[in-house]
């Protein structure tokens, strides 16, 4: 895990965390109204359906109410003109006289008479017996018709008429209207019944829609809701069931749900009922439910549209933060934001602005001290360059002239010198050599401490072997027994490495030479994430409490006259060891020969 | 063909200068070598100017031995003279030098030095290297006949 990416991880847990704040905002919108629209919808509908129920119902009754009015004053108008046709003495006589004599052509005339129009297929004067004493037109089967019922009625009806109960006889449909024949004592004696046909033409029909409304149907039926019909022939109504509203029936018919007003029809055996199919009733709040669902969608598709723009203009100076937060982060310092607005947003980007330009004179104050820095530091180095140049040069010539002199003098005077002159001599000639190796040493060693480091695969075997042999080459009398292992390659400065195996191999030559039977051996020691090598002599050693000398400047353990050298040597290594960030220590023990290890870090690839 | 000159010395120090000549008597090359002091005087006596006027520039010297560290004009620039001018490109440069400095040895090779021999501060690894250096320059390596 990146440091960027721990520092994103907090405790707090964003939901959708792919979804862009700019989607975020237009869906919470979206579905913020969307619930608004459904409930605001849903209620209207509700209410909606509601009064449109209410406003159905009381049509319906208004409707059943006005035709049941409408038919009673039918019925009345024609129980008149019966009562007036019986109340003709004819009839009474021809009662008396069982239908003999003049008096049955009168009372035939008179009963032709009640032929008022093509819906009435019979007319008969009955006794009280109901044996027919007259009759018009007329068939055994109208006189077979159980009116037993209607005729005891009759005389307890208002004006002794009784309007009677339809009854199908195969696809036709008849009713009687009946009025007694009284005799001066108001006692019937006799009935004529005038049989009826219900029977209407499609023409009525659509003319009576026109009055009620093209949804609505109108049924006729028996008081006793045995018998229904739709006035062209008998139909089956299903069971009814009480609605809250009284005289409001309901009922399924054909998967559609009715409702239905019935109401009797006074004076007469007959019910009418208007009935509306709930569809109907409801259309004025299905269309409103449409009507507010495309109103809905519209309203939603504007508002996706408006919350998505104002989304975008909130997230448009996030993004431009983000590229030009970004753009810093990958080095260009300059980069800002348009600053036009002043809320939240304007105040942040105002804010960044303000840092941007924060940033760039912090890093333009850090350049411009780098710089002085950089500058100051090669002023020094040119110097240390010019003072090493002049050491090189001048130092050495005084020197060179000094050997050079003691060594003619010793040429061309050296027979008369005595022997003392001569020992003499050879000391200015050997210090003036000690005083060039040390020159050529401190030149050395501060070449290295200025140089780059490179860096390139080494063959450290090759290497160390390359050393060992130059070394035994120019210090050939003496016999070694050298080991040498396989020393894995590592990555650093070739020359730099090379001077390090020179200087611990020939300090492991120099002070185990002295030695009967001289033992060096070069290895390895493998460690986590460093190459160990190691030079291992069975020389002189050295005190291990003095092991913090051992890597000073001009820090010698052992007398030149003993063992010759500078001491510079180890000095220079450690450099070039800590320069390759490598590490160097010693292990020893007067008389028991020394170890020397030095480290170098493992490349991050192996 | 016998020259006037057959070595030019051009050191500013005595003491190298003594040295040197002496080294190469020892192997007898020291005949007719010509000792200058500096730069300035190297480049006059090459090119015929100043107190060498007149001197017979034709006659060249078989091989120069040229310090670097010189008071006026330095080594580096006699050598630059020698090289680009037509007439002395063909002798023989050997830069003599107390120091190992790899800007010098650089400079010196860019600009067509034919040796470049660091002094040793021990005479006799000196005397050596100077007389080495003489044999192999005056006998041992051939020019042409002809410069021109």
């Amino acid at each position: 895990m990146t440091d960027v990416n721990r520092l994103q991880a907090g405790k707090h847990r964003v939901h959708f965390p792919r979804l862009s704040i700019q989607h975020r905002l237009t869906l919470l919108i979206c579905a913020l109204l969307l619930v608004v629209i459904i409930a605001v919808t849903w209620v209207s509908y509700i209410g909606m359906k509601n009064s449109a129920m209410e406003a159905g119902t009381s049509r319906l009754l208004t409707l059943s109410e006005q035709l049941s009015t409408m038919f009673q004053q039918s019925a009345r108008q024609a129980r008149a003109t019966m009562r007036t046709a019986a109340s003709n003495e004819v009839f009474l006589k021809t009662l008396f006289n069982n239908a003999n004599g003049n008096s049955k052509d009168s009372g035939l005339a008179q009963l032709i008479k009640l032929q008022t129009d093509t819906s009435v297929v019979a007319v008969e004067l009955i006794n009280l017996n109901r044996q027919p004493i007259l009759s018009v037109a007329g068939t055994n089967a109208h006189r077979s018709l159980n009116i037993e019922q209607e005729l005891r009625a009759t005389s307890a009806q208002p004006e002794f008429t009784t309007v009677g109960k339809i009854v199908p006889v195969g696809d036709s449909m008849y009713y009687p209207i009946i009025v007694a024949v009284t005799d001066k004592a108001n006692k019937p004696i006799g009935h004529i019944v005038q049989w009826r046909t219900v029977r209407t033409t499609e023409r009525a029909l659509g003319q009576l829609s026109a009055i009620i409304g093209s949804d609505a149907t109108l049924y006729i039926g028996n008081n006793d809701g045995k018998f229904w019909t739709n006035l062209l022939s008998p139909v089956a109504l299903p069971a009814f069931n009480k609605t809250k509203t009284a005289d409001v029936v309901t009922y399924k018919r054909d998967g559609n749900r009715m409702y239905a007003s019935v109401r009797p029809i006074v004076n007469t055996n007959w019910m009418v009922m208007v009935e509306f199919p709930e569809k109907a009733i409801l259309s004025p709040a299905s269309e409103f439910l449409y009507w507010m669902i495309g109103a809905g969608v519209i309203v939603l598709l504007v508002s996706i549209l408006f919350a998505w723009t104002m989304s975008r203009n909130i997230t448009r100076p996030l993004q431009e933060l983000t590229s030009a937060a970004s753009s810093i982060a990958s080095g260009n310092l300059s980069a800002s934001v348009p600053v036009d607005r002043y809320d939240e947003l304007g105040k942040l980007a105002r804010a960044f602005n303000a840092m941007s330009v924060q940033i760039q004179n912090a890093h333009r104050d850090l350049e411009k001290k780098v710089a002085d820095r950089t500058e100051r530091l090669e002023a020094v180095n040119k110097e240390l360059e010019a003072f090493s140049y002049s050491v090189s040069h001048d130092l050495r010539a005084p020197l060179r002239a000094v050997s050079g002199y003691a060594q003619i003098l010793q040429e061309d005077y050296g027979t008369q010198l005595d022997a003392e002159a001569n020992r003499i001599l050879n000391a200015i000639m050997n210090n003036a050599h000690m005083m060039g190796q040390l020159i050529d040493d401190l030149i050395t060693f501060s070449r290295i401490s200025r140089k780059e480091v490179t860096h390139q695969p080494i063959n450290m075997r090759q290497l160390a072997e390359t050393c060992l042999h130059e070394i035994q080459e120019s210090n050939g009398k003496i016999k070694y027994n050298v080991r040498i292992h396989d020393l894995p390659p590592c990555e650093g400065d070739q020359s730099m490495i090379k001077q390090v195996w020179m200087n611990l191999i020939s300090n492991a030559v120099k002070y185990s030479s002295r030695e009967a039977l001289p033992a060096i051996e070069i290895g390895y020691k493998e460690k986590e994430n460093e190459h160990v090598y190691f030079v291992k002599d069975n020389g002189v050693g050295f005190d291990m409490q003095y092991a913090h000398k051992l890597f000073g400047v001009f820090q010698r353990l052992h007398s030149s006259e003993a063992f010759e050298g500078t001491g510079v040597g180890l000095a220079l290594t450690k450099r070039i060891i800590n320069k390759h960030a490598g590490d160097i220590w010693a292990e020893s023990a007067p008389g028991e020969g020394a170890t020397f290890y030095i480290s170098l870090p493992k490349n991050k690839d192996e | 063909m016998i020259k006037e000159v057959e070595i030019l010395l051009v050191e500013d120090n005595i003491y190298d200068a003594e040295m040197t000549i002496r080294a190469l008597k020892k192997v007898n090359l020291a005949n007719k070598l010509v000792h200058l002091k500096d730069g300035e005087e190297a480049i006059n006596f090459l090119f015929g100017k100043e107190q060498f006027a007149g001197r017979d520039i034709s006659n060249i010297p078989r091989v120069i031995l040229l310090d670097i560290k010189m008071p006026k004009v330095d080594g580096i620039e006699v050598l630059k003279q020698v090289k680009s001018n037509p007439a002395t490109r063909m002798i023989p440069v050997v830069i003599m030098t107390s120091s190992k400095e790899e800007q010098d040895i650089v400079a010196s090779y860019r600009l067509g030095v034919n040796s470049y021999v660091v002094k040793p501060v021990e005479f006799e690894g000196f005397a050596r290297a100077v007389s080495e250096l003489g044999l192999y320059w005056l006998l041992t390596n051939e020019v042409p006949l002809s410069n021109q």
